[in-house]
């Protein structure tokens, strides 16, 4: 009865199909709301659900505890199914508090493991700050330098050693920030992180345009050229 | 002690990993009776407990030569222990799923409103998951044929288009909401500008004409937009990365001493 999902061709062709109506269904709030974006809507969140799941089973529990207990003959795994069992511990009221010993096992482990991205993460950025030549750029070597290359390097490390400062002057409120050398370099701060948010905001929508221009060659090029009208892709 | 905890196979096996949860389903009984006034030191405790790995492997000295420069006796024991809190979070997987089944179980139950809707949601998690576990284990083509259809027709594709009409909604709200009434909007709009101007060839091309080469290229905006990203940009963020990180630490410390304030931690047991 299932035998057309063994072939390729006959699976391609049905999801492409699927994408298709999927994807116009979608733009179809653009318009205005309806039953069919609604449709769409529950469904995307059953699909994302359901992948969850099998991306949690397949990914870890399957490889990291299962496996290893049943396969590699390691049973004390089997204490995590207890443990694990903890959470659940939320849906009988007289017991709801045990579920914060499991809580609380992640808040410290998450306060422990934040000790190792700060010393992971943030020291290396620190370096990073702080370790660019503000003499002698290799820049000024590199091939196309020119006599203005060596100078601008030095003026942007300048620059970036001061926007850093700059903008943790801003984020500093431990006191008012009275003096007047303090309030500049905070203003400054605040014009560079305008520079920032701008940056960001401008490079958000250009990912989210480049998923729409994804849909719409999808739309164009993979259903209606090659699935509906047969052109060769 | 050694051979205990030594790997067992066949009945043996199984007759530990079933002792094993017997045994921490005894704990978990004998948790259940601990006094209402331990219940916030045990809780304490245990939170304590879990940071204490990571936060000992940070603070304690590490060796400054040989095999082991710059790890300390706990290094080799990171991936393990991260493997255990890795799992067991996955097993708080489900709480989500019992909340998401429940309301549209009851929904789908009761025949509420637009209940079909509710249906279509519970349906497709089993239509996504069923397959996408089952192929692990079965490798014949229907399955595999009917997972691709769900992943390469539904999700993938709704994935993608969901997100990509927030460029809409962003171009829209922005045209509504953006006034250029201040200094700080007009440098956030020119540099917004700049940065979607010099990532399209349509944009680029308004300063082709302008040499690459020597101080004159500085003007062409995809290297303008370069610079506005790599000096002005990442610095930026830097600075506002070491401060989240002062502050993450900050907290850090005080989750793991249980010194927080709030709900979680002042409410009565």
């Amino acid at each position: 009865m299932f035998d057309f999902l063994s072939n390729d061709a006959t699976v391609r062709v049905i999801y492409i199909w699927c994408a298709a109506l999927c994807t116009l269904g979608i733009y179809s709030i653009l318009y205005k709301e309806n039953k069919v974006y609604r449709f769409l809507e529950h469904l995307f969140l059953g699909l994302a659900t359901g992948y969850t799941i099998s991306q949690t089973w397949t990914t870890i529990l399957k490889p990291q505890w299962w496996e290893p207990m049943t396969n590699d003959g390691q049973w004390w795994w089997a204490l995590a199914l207890p443990a694990g069992l903890l959470f659940y511990m939320v849906f009988f009221p007289r017991h709801a508090w045990m579920s914060r010993l499991i809580f609380g096992f992640f808040f410290g482990a998450a306060a422990g493991r934040t000790f190792q991205a700060f010393a992971a993460t943030y020291f290396p950025l620190v370096k990073s700050a702080v370790n660019i030549p503000l003499m002698n750029p290799p820049e000024a070597s590199m091939p196309g330098a020119y006599w203005l290359t060596g100078t601008s390097a030095i003026l942007n490390n300048l620059l970036f050693l001061a926007i850093v400062i700059s903008v943790m002057v801003y984020f500093f409120f431990s006191f008012e920030q009275r003096h007047p050398a303090i309030r500049m370099t905070s203003r400054f701060g605040r014009y560079t992180l305008m520079f920032a948010f701008g940056a960001i905001f401008g490079s958000t929508i250009m990912a989210r345009m480049s998923l729409l221009i994804g849909r719409m060659f999808f739309l164009i090029h993979d259903w209606f050229q090659v699935t509906v009208l047969g052109m060769k892709g | 002690m050694g051979g205990f905890f030594v790997p067992k196979q066949g009945a043996e096996l199984w007759a530990y990993i079933i002792g094993a949860f017997v045994v921490g389903l005894g704990i978990l009984y004998a948790l259940s009776l601990t006094p209402k006034s331990l219940r916030k030191t045990l809780i304490a405790g245990i939170t304590f407990l879990g940071g204490l790995f990571f936060a000992l492997e940070f603070f304690w000295p590490v060796d400054t030569a040989g095999p082991m420069a710059g790890k300390n006796f706990l290094t080799a024991y990171i991936k393990p222990v991260s493997s255990v809190t890795t799992i067991l979070g996955a097993f708080a997987l489900g709480l989500g799923l019992y909340s998401m089944v429940s309301i549209h179980g009851r929904a789908v139950a009761k025949r509420r409103e637009n209940w079909g809707f509710s249906a279509v949601l519970l349906g497709a998690i089993l239509a996504m998951a069923i397959p996408a576990i089952w192929k692990e284990y079965d490798k014949s083509p229907q399955i595999a044929g009917f997972y691709r259809i769900m992943y390469d027709g539904g999700f993938n594709p709704l994935n993608a288009t969901m997100f990509s009409i927030v460029a809409f909604y962003i171009v829209s709200a922005a045209y509504r909401a953006f006034r250029i009434r201040t200094v700080e909007a007009g440098i956030l709009l020119m540099s917004a500008v700049i940065i979607m101007i010099g990532q399209v060839t349509l944009g680029q091309l308004l300063t082709a004409w302008i040499p690459n080469e020597n101080f004159s290229s500085n003007f062409r905006v995809e290297n303008l937009s370069n610079w506005i990203l790599t000096r002005v940009n990442s610095p930026a963020q830097l600075a506002i990365s070491l401060g989240i990180g002062v502050g993450t630490l900050a907290t850090a410390l005080r989750l793991w001493l249980s010194l927080e304030r709030g709900a979680f931690f002042d409410e009565e047991l």
